[in-house]
């Protein structure tokens, strides 16, 4: 069992199989060895980890994906999202980002990527208004960027 | 006090998109948490992310949209750093296939400052410009295309380019604009280098004269496609247009090109002929429909030892290699129309060794034909097994014929032609044997050309018996483990009328209750309505004098009354389907752009729609055990809907009245067979 301790200092204790989909525990275990000692997790929350846990849980048993795969060089950048993957992220924006932000730290790349495609998914076919509302997001551009804007938005017409 | 500084700290947040500060944070987190005790309070139960909107009484709506904001100022997207929203954005614009949506990159670039940053910032996303389509000598217009083609090129610092540039030839023949034509073809030019996927639609001289330069200089290049417009370019003076400006491409991998009726006024001037010089030995995949060009040969004279896909399709063809024996390890689709077939092609067929083939497809349409024997051979001497097979032929014996299929046992795409009683015998399937004969087979296509300008009947016992053995009888856990593979036949005729009564032919008159007995009134007013249907009621090809003709109006007025007057509920609405009648209305009520004469009086379109609908459940509970789709004229098709095919069975229904009605998509495919 591996122990892992949160920034709201909660510990857990997770089967080594199950923590292993996070490249981060994996290298870090390989590195230190056995050890009594928690891993700290400074930036994930425990509300956070439990769901971390659930998708590493899930996946159990499946083959990790391989390490030396460079990003730039996968090719599926389809949105398809699993069945369960789909419902295990049926939560609010709030969450969704901070399984992103965990997902990014613990280097789990393939919960990274659906957190991606469900923000991706629930991006496309808006207009960069819908998008500023949808995120809560100012529209902080400098006049000059809004001409220049204006300009490429005035050349993409002739399409 | 506290109330105003969140309210303040929520106001700035909202003015900039910048993560929280410390003391934003703070004075943000107390805020929730008092606006989490409140819902407890109003709602009986904490605050949590699964709570939806409508589990929340009215009153507590508010105070949970507050906190889902605080909650998203403090950790929301402004919290993600630039890396995954750059991840973020590559999905949204770069979409499973390799296309590229620009919409929603420019939207990407409107949302705020940090996101154009972030999505200019990511070089992959520019690496797709936007097709450049210039089909008018628009001078404003093509600017813009430069402007635009510019700034992805900027943007996609030195990553490779995939693009598509279309000039149609009258843009450019009218001389207007060719300056700013010219530009973006420069500036395409001057990025060679980068070069990754090409598709070209553009006049043949810009190769010799606009691009010569790119020679040698393309070295990322490794798919390039090559149209052309239809007659756009004028017979060179010396008969071919020689293109030599991607012969020497070191990843060129996969070249698909048309040009087959590119060049004007070659019936004046002799047969001018377009001639590509490709880095032959090193492609994988070669699709060209050509004119008579050497393509084919120089490819397989250069032993192209990793090439899998060969598609060549020409009028005629120049001469074919027949001394060399050539061995193809991995080509695994070779398909060869030849409109005239040449006299050296049984000569070359007996060179080929090609032991991963899969898929051999060769046609032509003049003598010689492609004996069984030779196919034979080739499959003997390849050692390969077929999965699809075509052959544009019936010159061989049933012996050659059954020895090809005993050697292809994983076939399960089989197009034959004018197929005598021996062959389609030979084709009978008998599941109890220790060897049947083709038991993948999923898809039959046979075509019964004229010959000497006569049609024939194939022989209908024969045509029966062996789609029957295929169809019929099959039980759970059959011995052998056979069960039905066949899910269409489909009969291409070059006479329609002869298809119509092989049709009549096949559907067996086996009719033991009143409903499946097709009274003689019906089966009539069918055969007259397929032939009203395809003459008077199409939306073009009549005289003027048609569509002022009221009388004539009104007798299609009457037809059309004699088949709403059919009431189908209590007999077999079979032979309607047989004589394509759904077909035929639908695609009278899709109109096809042309106008219907008398239309406007006695609305045809919109009757024929409602027939459709009436009939729609009773063309459906008759379409069984197999549906017939008519897909054009001498075409047709029938369908056995197994449900291991289906992929919602709940929509079984809705698939059979698409095949009906000539629909759906299978059916375009058919029709180009």
């Amino acid at each position: 069992m591996v122990l892992l301790l949160t920034s709201d200092n909660e510990m857990f204790s997770v089967a080594e199989d199950v923590i292993k989909r996070s490249a981060y525990i994996k290298n870090m275990l390989e590195d230190v060895g056995e050890s009594d000692l928690p891993i700290p997790l400074p930036n994930v929350e425990s509300n956070v980890l439990v769901k971390i846990l659930e998708y590493c849980e899930h996946y159990r048993g499946e083959p990790l994906p391989a390490s030396d795969v460079d990003p730039a060089e996968i090719g599926d950048r389809s949105l398809d999202i699993a069945d369960w993957d789909q419902k295990y992220m049926a939560v609010d924006q709030e969450m969704l980002f901070e399984i992103i932000l965990a997902a990014n730290y613990l280097d789990i790349k393939s919960l990274l990527d659906v957190g991606c495609k469900t923000v991706a998914k629930m991006m496309k076919g808006k207009s960069s208004e819908e998008i500023r509302t949808l995120f809560n997001i100012a529209n902080d551009f400098t006049p000059e960027e809004e001409a220049q804007i204006r300009k490429e938005n005035a050349w993409a017409e002739c399409r | 006090m506290k109330e105003t500084e969140d309210k303040q700290a929520i106001a700035e947040l909202l003015k900039n998109n910048n993560p929280p500060s410390f003391e934003q944070t703070a004075l943000i987190l107390s805020s929730v948490q008092e606006l989490e005790k409140e819902f407890q309070n109003v709602v009986g139960k904490a605050f949590s992310f699964e709570v939806k909107d409508d589990e929340v009484p009215k009153g507590a709506r508010r105070t949970l949209e507050a906190i889902r904001l605080r909650r998203a100022l403090l950790s929301g997207i402004r919290s993600i750093p630039d890396e995954i929203l750059r991840k973020v954005f590559e999905f949204v614009v770069l979409d499973g296939d390799g296309d590229h949506d620009a919409t929603c990159l420019r939207r990407l670039c409107s949302v705020s400052h940090r996101w154009r940053q972030a999505a200019i910032g990511n070089c992959l996303l520019w690496t797709q410009p936007d097709p450049i389509h210039i089909y008018k000598a628009n001078e404003a217009r093509i600017r813009r295309y430069s402007q635009r083609l510019k700034l992805y090129l900027d943007r996609s610092g030195a990553l490779p380019l995939t693009f598509t540039l279309i000039v149609h030839a009258s843009a450019w023949k009218l001389g207007t604009a060719n300056a700013a034509i010219l530009e973006i073809v420069q500036t395409l030019v001057s990025h060679c280098h980068r070069w990754q996927e090409a598709m070209f639609r553009v006049p043949l001289l810009f190769y010799r004269e606009k691009m010569s330069s790119i020679r040698g200089h393309v070295p990322l290049l490794s798919s390039l496609r090559i149209d052309t417009d239809f007659h756009g370019d004028d017979a060179p003076d010396d008969g071919a247009f020689k293109i030599h400006c991607f012969a020497d491409a070191p990843n060129l991998r996969k070249v698909v090109y048309d040009t087959r009726y590119a060049i004007n006024n070659q019936f004046d001037n002799g047969l001018a002929i377009v001639h590509f010089d490709f880095p032959w030995s090193q492609l994988e995949e070669l699709t060209a429909d050509a004119q008579g060009d050497n393509a084919y040969a120089n490819l397989l004279e250069s032993q192209p030892l990793e090439l899998h896909t060969l598609e060549y399709m020409s009028h005629t063809i120049g001469e074919l290699p027949t001394t060399i024996p050539l061995t193809l390890p991995k080509l695994g689709v070779l398909k060869l129309t030849v409109i005239d077939v040449p006299r050296d092609l049984l000569a070359h067929l007996s060179t080929l060794t090609l032991p991963s083939l899969k898929h051999l497809e060769i046609r032509g349409f003049s003598t010689p034909e492609v004996p069984f024997d030779r196919i034979l051979a080739l499959i003997r001497r390849s050692g390969c097994s077929l999965e699809r097979l075509c052959l544009n032929t019936s010159n061989g014996s049933q012996s050659s014929f059954s020895k090809i299929l005993t050697l292809s046992p994983d076939i399960a795409e089989l197009y034959i032609s004018a197929p005598g009683a021996d062959i389609l015998e030979a084709l009978i399937l008998d599941p109890s044997s220790p060897a049947p004969v083709l038991p993948k087979l999923k898809i039959l296509s046979i075509r019964n050309t004229d010959v000497d300008g006569v049609s024939r009947i194939l022989d209908a016992a024969a045509l029966s018996s062996m789609i029957k053995s295929r169809t019929e009888g099959f039980v759970k856990d059959a011995p052998h483990g056979i069960t039905q593979a066949l899910e269409e036949v489909n009969f291409l005729w070059d006479d329609a009328e002869m298809l119509h009564l092989q049709i009549s032919l096949l559907e067996t008159p086996e009719a033991e209750n009143s409903l499946d007995r097709v009274p003689p009134a019906l089966e009539e007013l069918a055969s007259r309505a397929r032939t009203t249907l395809t003459t008077d009621f199409t939306p073009w090809g009549h005289p003027r004098r048609t569509y002022i003709n009221l009388r004539h109006h009104i007798r299609m007025h009457k037809f059309m009354l004699e088949l709403e007057n059919i009431d189908l509920r209590k007999q077999n609405s079979r032979i309607l389907v047989q004589k394509s009648i759904p077909y035929l209305l639908s695609r009278l009520r899709q109109g096809g752009g042309g106008r219907v004469p008398g239309d406007h009086i006695f609305r045809f379109r919109s009757r024929a729609g409602n027939l459709c609908k009436k009939w729609k459940p009773f063309l459906i509970r008759d379409a069984q055990p197999y549906v017939w789709s008519h897909i054009g004229e001498g075409t047709a098709s029938i369908r056995w809907i197994l449900d291991s095919s289906l992929e919602d069975p709940s929509l079984k229904d809705e698939e059979i009245w698409e095949i009906l009605t000539g629909n759906e998509t299978r059916a375009r495919a058919i029709s180009w067979y």
